[in-house]
């Protein structure tokens, strides 16, 4: 199997920067946190994660794509929403780059393991 | 997991709340359209929406707050300003829409900022 | 591209105002005409107003958002007679010497035209607004 610990070593980087909020006087809620934290259900196997995320970040990018066609042909005037979708998509397909990026350094440094 | 990352609770309320504040501005211009027409009565949004809106919150029901629909609904509660019935006063009206207006700027900065920090987060550069 | 929120709406409210302020000014312009295109005394005209559906464009669900908008219903002159004016030596002047003077009355059309650009600056302002959230909502991007 692909040693994945670049990649969880990017996780974790995600999760500390979603911990560092800006701390107001009450406690802050961590179910987000636990929500976004548990990606990997046990028994899931890797090539299904990563074609789940594909999947996602394609659904994200039609929303997009629809919302703005119905404003550009006038069918609606929710620009808030086609501003919202495309900003979601652009996130989303910025979050899969990343986790490209880290996948293919873990590659590198598993080819560069002497056998 | 990218539905992981955009459910987050207040975000899914921001935008759910921008949408509201895009249909009670079309309400409150048909009102103050309207201020002269005899018989009218003023719209709103149903009355007992912040109320459902915070029953699903306290669920943490993020797909139930997407779904939740503002409708308009006629309020027939307010008093009459004008012999023919016409209920629409014209200051209280304007009042509502400088609210909402400031609402929404706000909504809006919000979620621009909250999209911001997630991008921060993936990318690693302070955005 | 409709991208203001409920402009329909008070394009058409501004539209029928500005009418109305029209009629006023016809109105007050009028106030001294005693011989009109018919012969007869310039009668008063007045503008009642309805309200009109129009359609704002497809909701997230995809049905027909629709706005409560105004129109003009009619213009209908003011069947009242004005006041008789005594005036023998008016061209107009009938055998005892009194003129029939329209049935305008000055005043009234004052407050009138008052309420009228009252509404309508209300409306400018809603435009305003609307122009406003625009604009906040294309920040989301930046």
């Amino acid at each position: 199997m692909i040693d994945t610990s670049t990649f969880t070593a990017s996780k974790q980087f995600f999760d500390n920067a979603a911990i560092q909020q800006p701390k107001p006087q009450i406690e802050i809620p961590t179910k987000d946190l636990e929500k976004i934290g548990n990606v990997a259900k046990p028994g899931q196997s890797f090539d299904n994660m990563v074609g789940n995320l594909v999947k996602d970040v394609a659904e994200k990018g039609r929303v997009a794509q629809v919302e703005t066609n119905k404003v550009l042909l006038g069918e609606s005037d929710n620009i808030h929403q086609s501003m919202i979708a495309m900003q979601e998509s652009g996130t989303a397909f910025s979050m899969m780059v990343e986790v490209r990026n880290k996948l293919v350094t873990a590659y590198q440094e598993l080819i560069k393991m002497p056998v | 997991m990218i539905d992981q990352m955009f459910e987050r609770e207040n975000y899914t309320l921001a935008k759910k709340l921008m949408d509201v504040s895009h249909v009670r501005h079309q309400a409150i211009a048909g009102n103050l359209a309207n201020v002269e027409t005899p018989g009218y009565k003023r719209k709103d949004i149903q009355a007992d929406f912040a109320t459902q809106l915070a029953k699903l919150a306290g669920q943490d029901d993020m797909k139930g707050i997407a779904s939740l629909k503002p409708t308009l609904r006629t309020d027939f509660a307010s008093p009459a300003v004008r012999a023919d019935g016409n209920n629409v006063q014209m200051d209280k009206e304007l009042l509502e829409m400088n609210k909402n207006a400031t609402q929404y700027e706000f909504l809006a900065n919000y979620t621009a900022n909250s999209m911001k920090r997630i991008k921060t987060a993936i990318t690693g550069r302070v955005m | 591209m409709n991208l203001m929120p409920g402009i329909d709406t008070t394009a058409s409210a501004l539209q029928a105002e500005k009418t109305r302020l029209d009629i006023i000014g016809q109105n007050i312009a009028n106030a001294n005409t005693t011989r009109g295109v018919d012969g007869k005394p310039y009668a008063r005209q007045m503008v009642s107003f309805e309200s009109k559906m129009i359609e704002l464009g497809k909701s997230s669900d995809g049905s027909m958002q629709y706005g409560q908008g105004v129109a003009i219903k009619d213009i209908q002159a003011d069947k009242t007679d004005g006041p008789l004016v005594f005036n023998p030596g008016h061209p107009d002047a009938d055998e005892k010497g009194m003129v029939r003077m329209p049935n305008v009355n000055v005043t009234h059309e004052m407050v009138d035209m008052i309420a009228a650009s009252r509404s309508y600056e209300a409306n400018l302002q809603v435009v305003r607004t609307a122009k406003q959230m625009a604009s906040q909502a294309m920040r989301i991007g930046r």
